[in-house]
């Protein structure tokens, strides 16, 4: 199972050199010495810590020069003058090329671990089983219009013979008055309609649903048979809600049927409240008027995936798992056997039944374990269960069961003797859409096409293209970005009018930014930080005065000429350049905002109640963003209060507060990169001056390799971002961990390297790093693996050298990433 | 799935795979000191559309007896029966007679309005107050020494996966339906537990054992670690599921028929098990008040094991002189009081697990109907006929009232219960309050 082709082949590819023989020079040996005498008594041998003297491993960013100030300044520390000039550059020399610097830490060997499927993996993979079974609608956005098919009936019981017509309603907000829901002005005493549509779902997590209405109406989520609202006698109240676990990237069925018979008005609104989204109308865009099939979603609580290693992989094994697991393969089972008809084409008294049943398993079987059976297979999970059981349902049960509780199913790279192209086809499924192939893969890896370049190929492109894929990359930067609080509000004497709203429309900016760079024109990773689009909703245009574009936010069917002036006037008139679930994409004329880096959720999130955070900003650009790796505070710190001295900047208080040089090792490039994005208040507003005083956010950076950069601000920071490779290797990587749910060098010790080289010469296109990333782990200890390119530039190799980051030419051997992840260390 | 027991597993955080029974949860079960006040236990059966006056009434003014065709299978338990005639639902307002049958039959008070048109009348909405078995429940659930862990179970058969006026018997309060289960796995899940599904899992888990040890062999130091590690917390898992069974067993649960479908043909069997759940559920003392509602209002059981095709509520509607249907509607009456001979038959045979008294000598059950008659929808003279000697009254005869409202029987339920109510449902319904003549 582990590598045998890649370990070799990559570095060959790059023509890199990642010798690990012979680095020790005579002053190395003299380092070496001095460290195992003076040091290792409390850092270890291998500097990995010992308990109860220094616990924390020696790793870290500094450069070899900085590592030997702080070494001849402060060790050991009974005794610094202990370990001083030429001792202190030796030993600095020594552990940075042992084992403290990034290079050395990818040099130590990565296994690729044996993990099992994430939460989202099971659940996903759990829907996805079903669906074999249950047939598939395919459904075909560009086809389709926007908004619930609507059947129209002069009967309550929506009487076919009384239909008064069908059509496409974009919304659910109705207000029928005494009359007709075609024309209000006809008294209309007895009604019926029945609309129903495909809801697209992009993010997993709870979904609420409200119907408001005096009459009676029952809502369906998902399941036509059983409503999640029933409230067909209307005396219960107006107000309806219910809430639905949904899974992210699929479709859902959603019916809405309501009545009126001889009340006074007929009405009716259908809202929701998607995760970290705001109650709305349920938006024209996610629906699709047509029928879409069931999912089956397992509403089982798993306990959390370990997340230590800074994204959630299937690496802790305990009994909670195992219950949840065991619960849902149950749940699952009942809910196959329930109906019968459906899942196993089963009819009432079937002569058939037994052997349908059997079939049904030996295939449940085959695509939980993304693999033919073997003969021994099928009898242990097939054949015996009905040898065994009392009854062919119960027989049925307990191989159902079985299948899904089998290490089989929950380790997908278990029980794989050669790796092959089955194994290429999960690994896909589980990188692409985090749940098991489907039937197309199969066909591929049947037929070893996935093997074959051409064959991967194909199923990349048609992969990458899937609502499940979005809402993974979705997830990504939901995770890359931590952009996970629910709870923006603000100080309510000094952003009187920013509220909730504002704070939710914020999110679904940036979200619809970060889609609209993946996914639309070049896919360029530069955007992320160059371009100066934002999405607005009314809310936010209003609020952060981003002049509103030329058409738009006006009602339907009201000119409001007043608004077209204020336009036409406007010295910084942006373009309106497109719309999308009442969002305008606007290109900002002025040249402040840089992509996400300036967003105001980021902004708004990265700063504190009544002022900004130079500091959490200055973290998450450090960690997030660049990838440099941050101890631990020494001791915690209460951040200095505004009114400490009143007279005093955000950026002098903190200052102030980091001046120490034990602080400094770390602040000297936190803050000057919180500092460079003082021009924005703590809800993302541009300002010009804090205190009556000018924003200075000008600073000096002094990067990883102790580069200075002068930055005068956001923009100037945003460029050198943008320009950086580690920044671009840090981004790779986090896709990468969050796609494939390993670290990159469990690959081999120069798959960032390839990455990033591809990335570089493919101008940066995000789609194409992650297919080049699907492909090397999909292939991974294959034979195809050998003739494995995943540099082929969409142009002829025309590399010009200012793609090159300033770095690459200072830096003798291509640094590669420490995988692990400082995560905390949080002073706040 | 989303049963109250669920829920309540939920709260404590766990799923209900391992969970040990409620058995385990002190002060619920062990509440046998000998000073506690008597166990007393009440049944409402529903069955609807009426029934068939002449067969089913005595025909002299009482107090002695007189089993007709439709009560004969529960003769032999004479002297434990309390028929009583000349109750009658005076509840008006909206809804038409089924509806304001059903929903004002255990509330006593009026529909509220609403959007919901009968075959007459108004359209009308859900009931306006609280059953009386709720109250009574509440009542007793607010008293430790009466407290039980369900408090009252609600059973269906073949009720309609269909919320509204003519399906819902009992109410939390007003425009609060409680759906009955009609579902004797789900019932028997929500009372104990997943214990199939335990048995179901423990048969694989050899299985996953031995695949787990297989897959192992090839595996580096650290990989087979963490299979060993899932190998060692299934095995807990497995001894935790086999603790938890070994406590349900103290509970002795009914075998259940498996794979029983839900639909009209298997009704007697589904009656069955759920009585068999009712009766189990009472002798380890899970609540004290149960419903059981056979079909619902306007009802179209087709009871083809009795020679009966046709729809039941559809033949209420034949005249009186259609002899033919009288017979068949006497045949699906007679097959609902053979539901009840096999209900008393296994209270009188099954123990209180905790004092040993004979569940019957606990009990009262009382079985109804929302209508007097069913072509004419009476509401007038609707069937009260009482069994057991749980609540007191004075039993083996026929009492004959005088057309009075049928909340003075509610409220002489919850009085044999010692809740003292001084009206209940429409309060101008409860005058004279209890009758007195039930206990005479």
């Amino acid at each position: 199972m582990l590598p045998k082709f890649v370990r070799l082949s990559i570095p060959v590819l790059l023509g890199l050199t990642l010798s690990q023989s012979s680095f020790l020079s005579g002053q190395d040996v003299a380092g070496k010495t001095i460290y195992s005498n003076q040091c290792a008594s409390c850092h270890g041998e291998k500097g990995q810590g010992v308990e109860g003297k220094y616990k924390q491993s020696l790793t870290g960013d500094l450069t070899v020069e900085s590592l030997a100030e702080v070494i001849e300044g402060t060790m050991p520390d009974q005794d610094p003058d202990l370990c001083v000039a030429e001792d202190a550059d030796a030993v600095a020399k020594y552990i940075y090329e042992a084992f403290y610097s990034p290079a050395a830490q990818a040099r130590q060997a990565t296994p690729l671990e044996l993990t099992h499927r994430t939460n989202l993996q099971y659940k996903n993979a759990i829907a996805d089983l079903a669906a074999r079974f249950s047939g598939k609608i395919w459904i075909n956005e560009g086809l389709l219009d926007r908004g619930m098919k609507g059947k129209y009936y002069s009967s309550r019981n929506f009487d076919t013979t009384k239909s008064m017509g069908e059509r496409v309603d974009p919304k659910i907000e109705f207000d029928f008055g005494s009359g007709s829901p075609f024309s209000p002005e006809v008294e209309m005493e007895e009604f019926g309609i029945q609309w129903f549509a495909a809801l697209k779902v992009e993010e997993t997590g709870l979904y609420d649903f409200f119907v408001d209405s005096p009459n009676g109406i029952r809502l369906f989520v998902n399941d036509p048979r059983t409503p999640v609202i029933d409230a067909w006698v209307s005396t219960g109240g107006d107000e309806h809600e219910a809430s639905v676990y949904l899974l992210g990237g699929h479709y859902y069925l959603v019916k809405l049927e309501m009545f009126k018979y001889q009340e006074d008005a007929a009405s009716i609104s259908f809202k929701w409240r998607p995760p970290h989204g705001k109650l709305e109308t349920v938006p024209t865009e996610k629906l699709l008027p047509m029928w879409a099939p069931l999912v089956v979603v397992s509403d089982t609580v798993l306990p959390p995936d370990d997340s230590s290693t800074g994204y959630p992989r299937g690496t802790s094994v305990s009994k909670a798992w195992l219950e949840a697991t065991s619960e849902s393969a149950i749940q699952f089972a009942n809910r196959m056997l329930s109906d019968q008809e459906k899942y196993f084409q089963i009819s009432k008294d079937d002569p058939e039944k037994e052997e349908k049943l059997k079939k049904f398993c030996r295939r449940l079987a085959k695509f939980a374990f993304s693999r033919p059976l073997s003969e021994e297979q099928l009898d242990l999970y097939v054949n015996s269960q009905f040898e065994s059981a009392e009854s062919s349902e119960a027989a049925a049960r307990q191989s159902i069961i079985l299948t899904l509780s089998s290490p089989r199913f929950l380790y997908p790279e278990l029980g794989v003797a050669e790796p092959d192209d089955y194994l290429i086809a999960s690994r896909l499924a589980l990188l692409f859409w985090d749940s098991i192939p489907d039937q197309e893969l199969w066909s591929a890896a049947s037929g070893a096409n996935l093997s074959q370049t051409w064959g991967i190929q194909n199923q990349l492109d048609r992969m990458l293209d899937d609502p499940r894929t979005r809402a993974k990359i979705r997830g990504f930067f939901h995770h890359w970005l931590e952009m996970n609080s629910d709870d923006l509000t603000k100080d309510k004497e000094l952003y009187p009018e920013f509220n909730k709203e504002i704070a939710m429309d914020l999110r679904r900016s940036l979200e619809l930014f970060l889609d609209d760079v993946v996914w639309t024109g070049n896919s360029d990773y530069r955007r992320l930080y160059e371009s100066n689009e934002i999405y607005v909703s009314e809310l936010m245009a209003d609020y952060y005065k981003i002049q509103p574009p030329t058409e738009g936010f006006v009602p339907e069917g009201v000119v409001d000429e007043v608004f077209e002036d204020e336009v036409a006037t406007s010295v910084k008139s942006p373009k309106a350049v497109d719309d999308f679930d009442g969002f305008k994409k606007v290109e900002l004329a002025t040249e402040q905002r840089a992509g996400i880096l300036t967003h105001p959720y980021l902004m708004t999130e990265l700063a504190y109640h009544r002022t900004t955070s130079p500091i959490h900003r200055g973290v998450f650009v450090a960690r997030r963003l660049i990838g440099r790796a941050l101890k631990q505070p020494p001791e915690n710190f209460e951040p200095l209060k505004e009114d400490f001295d009143p007279t005093m900047t955000t950026r002098e208080r903190v200052a102030h507060q980091t001046k120490d040089s034990s602080c400094m090792t770390c602040h000297s490039f936190i803050n000057p990169l919180g500092f460079s994005l003082e021009g924005f208040d703590a809800v993302g507003n541009i300002r010009e001056t804090e205190k009556d005083k000018p924003i200075d956010s000008s600073s000096l950076y002094s990067s990883e390799t102790d580069q200075e950069y002068s930055l005068t601000g956001a923009k100037d920071l945003a460029n050198y971002l943008v320009d950086s490779e580690k920044v671009q290797r840090n981004f790779i990587k986090h896709l990468f961990q969050h796609l494939v749910k390993h670290p990159p060098r469990a690959y081999g010790t120069g798959t960032l390297d390839l990455l990033h080289q591809s990335f570089v010469q493919n101008e940066f296109s995000i789609k194409i790093l992650i297919k080049d990333i699907a492909k090397i782990t999909a292939l991974h200890g294959t034979e195809a693996a050998a003739k494995l390119e995943v540099v082929k530039p969409e142009k002829p190799a025309a590399v010009t050298d200012d793609t090159q980051p300033e770095s690459q030419k200072d830096v003798g051997p291509v640094e590669i990433e420490a995988e692990i992840e400082t995560e905390g260390g949080n002073h706040e | 799935m989303s049963s109250s027991r669920r829920e309540f597993i939920r709260q404590l955080g766990c799923s209900s795979l391992a969970l040990p029974f409620v058995a385990n949860l002190p002060s619920l079960f062990d509440n046998n000191s000998s000073n506690a006040p008597k166990r007393k236990r009440l049944v409402v059966m529903f069955t609807p559309n009426g029934t068939v006056k002449k067969n089913f009434w005595p025909g002299s003014d009482g107090p002695d007896l007189e089993f007709k065709e439709i009560t004969k299978p529960i003769e032999s338990y004479r002297d434990q029966i309390l028929l009583i005639h000349g109750l009658s639902n005076k509840l008006r307002g909206d809804g038409d007679s089924h509806m304001r049958g059903m929903g004002c039959l255990l509330t006593g008070i009026e529909l509220a309005p609403g959007n919901i048109q009968g075959g007459s009348d108004t359209p009308a909405g859900w009931a306006g107050g609280i059953s009386i078995d709720q109250e009574i429940k509440n009542f007793l659930q607010s008293n430790p020494e009466t407290e039980t862990f369900f408090g009252s179970l609600e059973f269906g058969v073949q009720v309609p996966e269909r919320a509204d006026p003519w399906t819902r018997l009992v109410y939390a309060g007003k425009n609060k339906p409680i759906p009955p289960i009609s579902d004797p796995y789900q019932m028997f899940k929500k009372m104990y537990g997943g214990g199939k599904e335990q048995e179901t899992l423990q048969s694989v888990l050899d299985e996953v054992q031995s695949e787990l040890k297989l897959l192992k062999s090839n595996l580096s130091a650290e990989d087979a670690r963490r299979i060993e590690e899932h190998s060692d917390q299934l095995r807990q898992l497995e001894s935790e599921i086999q603790r938890s069974r070994e406590q349900q067993k103290d509970l002795s649960p009914p075998e259940l028929e498996q794979g029983v479908v839900l639909r009209n043909d298997n009704m007697p069997k589904l009656s069955q098990m759920q009585i068999d759940l009712m009766v189990n559920g009472f002798s380890n003392d899970m609540n004290r008040v149960a419903t059981i509602q056979y079909t619902n209002s306007v009802g179209q059981a087709k009871m083809r094991w009795e020679g009966v095709e046709q729809g039941h509520h559809g033949l209420s509607h034949d005249p009186d002189e259609n002899e033919q249907s009288q017979e068949k509607l006497t045949k699906i009456n007679r097959w609902f009081c053979e539901q009840l001979a096999y209900l008393i038959k296994r209270l009188g045979e099954t123990k209180d697990s905790a004092t040993g008294e004979s569940l019957l000598s606990q009990t009262t059950i009382v079985w109804t109907n929302e209508l007097g008659h069913g072509n004419s929808h009476s509401l007038n003279n609707i069937p009260f006929l009482l069994v057991g000697p749980g609540l007191g009254y004075k039993l083996g005869r026929y009492l004959k009232l005088d057309n009075q409202p049928h909340n003075r029987l509610l409220m002489s339920l919850a009085k044999s219960f010692g809740h003292e109510l001084k009206t209940f449902g429409k309060p101008e319904l409860c005058q004279g309050g209890v009758i007195e003549q039930l206990w005479a």
